[in-house]
């Protein structure tokens, strides 16, 4: 139906049904948004439609995001040029997104609170780098920045990624990530930047 | 058929609710970056028409941990006296009273109150005057006006602190938001050693340890960044190495309305910010350097049937331990950090 002309009743028509066929066009003209960049308000006097110029969405590389309450998924994003392993909810380690980008099934986000999503990083005896895992750690289980561990002949650091203390998460590294591991007068240090 | 003025009325209402259709544009507010301020006017309940300014931080990390303030529990937001409570109870501590200071984080809403220093006409001088007996002057240095806010009418001081004041427009007041990142600090004892055990004078590079390691945004009037250690300061083997580094997140400019009828700041000054920071930051701390140790110089002589070496001994020995104090405090004399964006 292209307009209320064509609902017009000619001698003879059912006015009932013409009528009813009216309310129903004009229940037909309601504005629905399905984005929040239009907002539609219903006044006595019409539909006032706001149209709100929101910059266009941002993808931060490394983004940890919340699934549910109860898991947590991270964006793609690169250290070294690699892309970062992630342990789901049944032990296995898969890399945060598969070949197109697609959010890999997420990991179990612990229940304590505050929280910091770390990369762990690990380095070969050689210091080169061997994988990065992303796990949870408790704020006061964050090793002093630029401090790495030997784990037999391993080196092992952290980088942090997103805070969180009730249900947001705030990202605290906003690029993909280089980091680089050496030995400083024997002390296993690690040191990391954006890329 | 029977139609009623019922049914009519309901097509009416029915088109007036669709009809017409408004439409206009309406720009988003921006995304905020981390340390990014939101000032209010905060109105004392008793007392109309005073208050303070505020600035809540939009949430920024520090090593991957939200910065916390230093606030009044009785002003610190529920969610965090909540937090608050539940430690204290965890940990069997008394509750805290309405003004015993705690951490409220920046992600928990937490703010700071500006302290304000004027800029401008009606500004305090800045270090030394100087006076000039001829003509009479005595001149001294002012905070000059950001070109900004002369632009808006704001005037410069009168350098002549005789002379009258500076005729302007409007003022203008200004307070530093600063974060404060704690860390490990060199402490330089220095003890004066008895002849007896052979030491003269010795420098023991050793630490001070911050109680924790959380960082702290505070609002200062004034920001004065932590002076470098001098030369003549490691000679006199005196120096400070504060536990803790700081960076200059934001200025606050309070603006004035033109000509007003007192100097007092209060909710009609427009503010203005000027970010230094708009990242997360990591801060991080040099290596602790192992210490060098100068070999001991020593003469051993004959002459005056070795009488001469006592002398000797005591010279050298002073100058061994003064050489010894030198390299310690010229090898590392600060473990100042730096902070960078990530």
């Amino acid at each position: 139906m292209d307009g209320p002309t064509e609902l017009k009743a000619a001698p003879g028509d059912s006015i009932r049904r013409r009528y009813n066929q009216l309310l129903g066009w004009i229940d037909a003209q309601k504005i629905i948004s399905h984005d929040d960049r239009v907002s539609v308000h219903q006044t006595p006097n019409g539909q006032h439609v706001t149209l709100v110029q929101r910059p266009p969405a941002i993808v931060i590389p490394l983004q940890v995001r919340a699934s549910g309450s109860e898991n947590f998924a991270v964006a793609e994003g690169y250290i070294n040029g690699r892309l970062p392993l992630i342990v789901t909810r049944t032990g296995q380690e898969v890399a945060i997104v598969d070949e197109d980008g697609v959010p890999h099934p997420p990991a179990r986000l612990p229940t304590g609170r505050p929280l910091v999503i770390v990369a762990e990083v690990t380095f070969k005896d050689d210091l080169s780098l061997d994988k990065v895992v992303i796990v949870t750690k408790k704020p006061a289980e964050l090793k002093r920045t630029g401090s790495a561990e030997m784990s037999g002949k391993t080196l092992k650091g952290q980088i942090p990624l997103a805070f969180i203390r009730g249900s947001v998460f705030y990202q605290f590294t906003l690029h993909n990530l280089q980091v680089r591991a050496y030995r400083d007068g024997g002390t296993p240090r690690i040191i990391y930047w954006p890329a | 058929m029977f139609f009623s003025h019922r049914k009519h009325n309901e097509a009416v209402e029915k088109a007036h609710r669709f009809f017409p259709v408004r439409v206009d544009e309406q720009e988003a507010p921006g995304r905020a970056h981390p340390w990014q301020l939101r000032p209010q006017w905060v109105e004392k309940p008793k007392e109309p028409g005073k208050g303070y300014w505020t600035v809540t931080p939009h949430p920024g990390l520090v090593n991957g941990i939200p910065a916390a303030v230093k606030m009044a529990f009785a002003e610190a937001p529920l969610l965090a006296q909540e937090r608050i409570l539940a430690e204290a109870k965890e940990a069997n501590r008394p509750r805290p009273g309405p003004e015993t200071r705690v951490d409220v984080f920046v992600d928990e809403q937490a703010s700071l109150r500006i302290q304000w220093r004027a800029i401008g006409s009606d500004a305090a001088p800045e270090g030394a005057a100087s006076g000039n007996a001829d003509t009479g002057e005595i001149r001294a240095s002012f905070e000059p006006v950001p070109e900004f806010f002369k632009r808006l009418g704001v005037a410069d001081a009168n350098p002549d602190l005789l002379g009258p004041q500076a005729e302007t427009q409007r003022y203008l007041r200004a307070g530093d938001v600063v974060l404060n990142q704690p860390r490990l600090a060199f402490a330089n004892e220095v003890t004066v050693g008895a002849l007896v055990d052979g030491s003269i004078i010795s420098a023991n590079p050793t630490f001070a340890i911050p109680p924790d390691r959380q960082s702290r945004l505070t609002a200062t009037a004034k920001f004065v960044p932590i002076r470098d250690v001098q030369r003549r300061d490691l000679l006199a083997m005196r120096f400070v190495d504060e536990p803790f580094d700081q960076a200059l997140i934001a200025t606050v400019y309070a603006l004035s309305p033109p000509f007003p009828q007192d100097t007092q700041i209060n909710g009609g000054w427009v503010i203005y910010i000027k970010y230094q920071v708009h990242w997360n930051l990591v801060h991080a701390t040099p290596r602790i350097e192992e210490r060098r140790e100068l070999p001991r110089i020593t003469f051993v002589t004959p002459l005056g049937l070795g009488l001469a070496n006592l002398q000797i001994a005591e010279i050298l020995s002073r100058n061994n331990d003064y050489s010894q104090a030198v390299l310690d405090l010229y090898q590392q004399n600060n473990l100042r950090g730096t902070f960078y964006a990530v």
